[in-house]
């Protein structure tokens, strides 16, 4: 890293130029000065002068955390500096390459695996352990077993992050005018639908005028903004029938089962009968406005959308209910956070002990309360559950449905820890894409698919090897 | 005579039509960007106002660090424009004037630079970078300015190989040395490639996201990069986007881009065919 | 040394000359090799820049595409030999991208080409507002790298996108632009937007020609067409020649705006139509993490590109005009 000397020849290398000098000077050349010394693991020392300040660099969505928790963490603990730094996955195999990272990173459940595979994530579960006040294993939500890792399957083991908060995720928003307007029967919250009725209410909904305008679309997946298929959905659908897109080692991709090839051949149908933005139709409006402008029957989405409901269509907020999510005929009922995002602490952090009270503070305290009030989301601890929205009967009714799911949430998505879920979806939807225009068949695609997987694999399992 | 007046004015009129048409062309889609970024962020993109949120121009501003992203936007820049535009006069003034063996071999180096693919030498740049503790710091920009533009060295060159010999030579036989001829002589010649120069460096970094995401932290980025990759999201869930306020953003960080070509166009068409560009 | 030496064979073969006369030409030695270490001096930045920050890297990026670099194996780096390099000549899907990514090129940069130029030539008339029009056509080439991407998931919108609200005006039905058919079309329709960003050099080019020549093409009676046949063209085939080859470089390298045209993020997945060259090496680099792989096919590209550009330079004796009495 830069040192302070290099800052004051960077500054005679400007005063060329008045401009670049001033505004040079102004602002921190520097990130991370923290000196090489505190780096030895010893117990968090906070009677620590400032002098010895350290910085943990943060790298999280902004708008996650805000400047004012920022300054009530470093209120608390004026011998840490945390900075919060925009994640930029792109920038990070370079970073990890120069030892420069940031040292809490955003992840998200699908990913943790391959975090910890690639030996990015440290095991927290010491630190847990010792952290009893704020992080009291009873006091979990089960979702935060989606952090756990035990080498082969997720779910048990250690602890290698958290997430910040969480949604069981493939609930059905529905909008009740659209389906009053088509004359579908609005789905009750006290029971399941099924996948099959979810698709055909769908085609129902889903109306063109005669020169071909959208007037309505039946269904939408947030985590894409189009109704075809997708990665953490697909694991869902599959998982609910018994099968899975991974062999039981992850060592080979199987999206040529008969069981995953049915869903996929359904989502073809889905494109090819419109029933929501897709890519070949290329609509690209936000599902937000679309649901809320009653331009769209059914969102598959968990319980954070009230949060949006709330804030975009505040007065109509009764016009729109959550349901349980979908279930298949023979299938077990599952409703997982798709992929609960959160954070781990990157295993070459110099700070761990520090960038530790900063993972517990913003984990596990204050911003946690903060962002349970605001009702985007779930928190990961039981006892501050009675947070969220809690004001109007609608708030109560969405809760409850949400609460109901928790039973199913348990069970969770199988993610493969050699490729990412960028990577499986990139891979999907390169494959997929000439299907859903009718360009190539499924059988093909699918074996196109898990080849390419398998490949990847390949080269992510000899990388965790070493 | 009428005859030829009518003629002309049906010229002029067709000239007229034509170049508003284009006008409209390429004016109505950044007008597009600008409506949608006055609507609400819940209601679907319009062709034509749809509302007047003037709110998503104060949240364009606020919901990110706007000021510290515009700031090192405005050092990045400065680096650039005064480094390369001063650099790039010096070692184009060595390829015009001056001369000793390899001389040609290195211009076609030049020449034969502005052809790479950038992204070939990135990544092992950045690993140089690191190495040498540049990662994080604003050097890499100060080491490229250091090293001028191989376009602007093509420019100065092109420019300086015009001016007659007898201005040199005179001031030679009054004692100058080569800087001084430099910087007394042909400097202050040079007013209309500098300025071409300038506001060509200026739209390159001014709009260059690439480089400050591959070589500095989040909290370094200039305004470029910040819109390209942090998006305006509603209580930081990525699925929900702030449309309009990125689209508002995207207005904001025209107006610079466009001031400083509105202002420089003339000096850039005048430098450029001061300098005679031939090969 | 050489100097002095090449000031004794000079005084060696001119015997004749007045013995004052050598002394001149071995201060006028000197004073080359003053001349030369001065050229050197000038030059340094840039070379040094380019010796450590251009070459060292080119250099290394070679090397790393001759291994088994995955962007976390720094560490323990394999030497695999041209394994990359055969993997690229034997990807049917990069050779099926390199062709793509030359058709559009071998339309696209010539097309632009042409309008920059009419562009030009239209605003070279003495119009008023010039300085707006020209800002008006120079405006797409400024605009942010995220507002043009939205600009044209805008425009191509199947229902209710600019362009087809447009054309529905004349009753025409809706065009798919970014479906299979239309995508290349569409992709080079974004790019020629953009044309405009020439047009300075254009108009530089345009100002240049000597009023002489035109004037007396004119009196001797000359239409506007002749004129622009016999005096336009052939003195602007310089500034021609410099776009083609900019354009060309340019748009080889064409990465951002499929992935814009897709979605909103850069790690999308272009259809096959508009899935060029480098989205194919951007995508195994930064979303397969095959950083040695993605080196290599970058190379490769490389040399293409260099190859056209070769033979560019060297058609330029059959076309290109330049002015004698040039260096």
């Amino acid at each position: 890293m830069m040192s302070k000397k290099g800052l004051k020849w960077t500054g005679i290398a400007l005063s060329v130029g008045a401009i670049g000098t001033a505004s040079a000077m102004a602002i921190p050349m520097v990130t991370n000065a923290a000196p090489a010394k505190t780096a030895a693991v010893k117990p968090a020392a906070k009677t620590a002068a400032p002098a010895n300040q350290v910085t943990i660099n943060l790298a999280f969505d902004s708008g996650a955390f805000s400047a004012q928790e920022v300054k009530a963490f470093e209120k608390l603990h004026p011998d840490i500096k945390v900075n919060l730094v925009t994640y930029n996955a792109s920038a990070l195999p370079a970073e990890f390459a120069s030892g420069s990272a940031p040292d809490i990173i955003e992840t998200t459940g699908s990913s943790l695996p391959s975090d910890v595979e690639k030996g990015l994530a440290l095991d927290i579960q010491p630190y847990i352990n010792k952290s009893k006040k704020v992080f009291n294993p009873h006091n979990f939500n089960n979702v935060v077993n989606q952090y756990r890792w035990d080498g082969r399957v997720q779910g048990i083991g250690d602890l290698y992050g958290l997430p910040k908060d969480f949604s069981p995720d493939f609930d059905i928003w529905v909008n009740k005018a659209v389906f009053k307007a088509a004359g579908v029967k609005v789905p009750s919250p006290n029971k399941p639908m099924t996948w099959d009725q979810v698709f055909q209410d769908a085609k129902k909904i889903t109306k063109f005028d005669s020169k071909g305008k959208m007037v309505r679309y039946g269904l939408d997946y947030y985590a894409t903004g189009q109704a075809q298929a997708e990665y953490q959905l697909l694991s869902l659908q599959a998982q609910e029938q018994g099968a899975t897109l991974w062999s039981s080692n992850f060592s080979k991709a199987q999206f040529e089962n008969p069981k995953v090839v049915n869903i996929l051949n359904q989502w073809v149908t889905a494109v090819k009968g419109n029933i929501g933005p897709n890519s070949v139709n290329n609509d690209k409006n936000f599902f937000g406005s679309l649901f809320t402008s009653n331009k769209l029957g059914m969102m598959i989405s968990g319980y954070w959308f009230s949060g949006f409901i709330r804030s975009a269509a505040p007065k109509t907020e009764n016009n729109f209910e959550m349901v349980p999510a979908p279930v298949y005929a023979n299938g077990t009922r599952m409703d997982p956070p798709a992929s609960a995002t959160g954070a781990y602490i990157w295993s070459g952090s110099k700070h761990p002990v520090q960038a530790w009270t900063v993972f517990e503070y913003f984990f596990g305290q204050q911003p946690v309360i903060d962002r349970a009030q605001t009702g985007w989301g779930l928190p990961i601890l039981k006892n501050k559950m009675s947070l969220v929205p809690q004001k109007s009967k609608w708030d109560n009714s969405v809760l409850k449905v949400a609460k109901g799911e928790l039973k199913y949430s348990g069970k969770l998505l199988r993610f493969n820890p050699y490729v990412d879920a960028t990577t499986v979806n990139t891979i999907m939807t390169k494959y997929l894409t000439p299907v859903y225009y009718g360009k190539d068949t499924m059988q093909d695609a699918v074996r196109q698919i898990d080849g390419e997987l398998d490949s990847l694999i390949q080269a992510g399992m000899s990388e965790a090897g070493n | 005579m009428v005859q030829n007046k009518t003629k002309r004015f049906i010229t002029r009129t067709l000239l007229y039509a034509l170049i508003i048409i284009l006008c409209f062309v390429f004016f109505y889609p950044v007008f597009v960007v600008f409506a949608n970024s006055l609507r609400s962020y819940s209601s679907p993109s319009t062709l034509f106002f749809n509302g007047f949120h003037l709110m998503n121009y104060v949240m364009a501003m606020t919901m990110i660090p706007f000021g510290a992203y515009l700031l090192h936007s405005l050092v990045l820049v400065s680096i650039s424009v005064i480094g390369s535009t001063f650099m790039s006069a010096f070692v184009g003034f060595g390829f015009a004037r001056l001369s000793g063996p390899g001389k040609n071999a290195l211009f076609i180096i030049i020449i034969a630079t502005m052809m790479l693919p950038g992204i070939v030498t990135s990544v092992p740049q950045y690993l140089i970078y690191h190495r040498i503790g540049f990662i994080n710091t604003y050097w890499p920009w100060v080491i490229g300015a250091i090293g001028g533009n191989a376009f602007f060295i093509f420019l100065y060159r092109q420019f300086f190989m015009n001016i007659p010999k007898e201005l040199e030579e005179a001031s030679r036989i009054d004692g100058c040395s080569t800087l001084g001829i430099f910087f007394r002589i042909f400097m202050p010649l040079s007013v209309p490639v500098i300025t071409t120069c300038a506001v060509m460096a200026f739209q390159g970094s001014w709009g260059d996201f690439m480089s400050p995401f591959m070589f500095l932290s989040s909290n370094m980025w200039p305004l470029a990069t910040a819109l390209i990759s942090t998006t305006y999201t509603l209580n930081g869930n990525a699925a929900v986007v702030l449309y309009p306020v990125l689209e508002a953003a995207a207005m904001i960080f025209a107006i610079p881009s466009v001031i400083t070509f509105f202002i420089g166009q003339k000096y850039l068409v005048e430098g450029i065919v001061t300098t005679g560009l031939k090969g | 040394m050489s100097v002095r030496g090449e000031g004794q064979r000079m005084a060696i073969i001119e015997p004749s000359v007045q013995s004052a006369k050598p002394s001149i030409r071995v201060r006028s030695g000197r004073r080359r090799r003053r001349r030369a270490m001065e050229f050197y001096l000038f030059i340094s930045p840039w070379f040094i820049v380019f010796v450590l920050f251009g070459l060292v890297p080119l250099l290394w990026g070679l090397y790393l595409s001759f291994t088994n670099y995955t962007g976390y194996n720094f560490n323990h780096l394999k030497f695999i030999g041209f394994a990359n390099y055969h993997l690229v000549f034997t990807d049917s899907e990069a050779m099926r991208a390199l062709l793509r990514t030359a058709v559009i090129t071998f339309i696209g940069v010539p097309v632009g080409l042409i309008i920059g130029f009419l562009l030009a030539i239209l605003l070279n008339n003495k119009v008023k507002g010039l300085s707006i029009y020209r800002t008006i056509f120079y405006l797409p080439a400024i605009m942010p790298a995220v507002a043009t991407g939205l600009i044209w998931q805008m425009m191509y919108q199947t229902d209710g996108g600019i362009l087809n609200t447009f054309f529905g005006l004349f009753g025409m039905k809706p065009i798919d632009w970014m479906g299979y058919g239309m995508a290349q079309t569409s992709l080079i329709l974004s790019g020629l937007w953009g044309a405009g960003g020439g047009l300075m050099i254009y108009l530089a080019g345009l100002k240049g020609i000597p009023q002489s020549l035109v004037e007396s093409a004119a009196i001797d009676g000359a239409s506007y067409w002749r004129q622009f046949r016999h005096i336009t063209i052939p003195l602007m085939t310089p500034i021609l020649f410099y776009n083609l080859i900019m354009g060309l470089i340019g748009s080889f390298q064409i990465l951002v705006q499929p992935l814009l045209l897709t979605g909103n993020s850069l790690t999308g997945d272009p259809i096959e139509p508009i899935y060029l060259y480098m989205i194919h090496a951007w995508l195994n680099i930064f979303v397969f993490d095959r950083f040695g792989y993605g080196l290599a096919l970058l190379w490769v590209l490389f040399l293409v590109i260099l190859v056209f550009a070769l033979i560019l330079f060297w058609s330029q004796k059959f076309w290109v005009h330049y002015e004698s009495g040039e260096e």
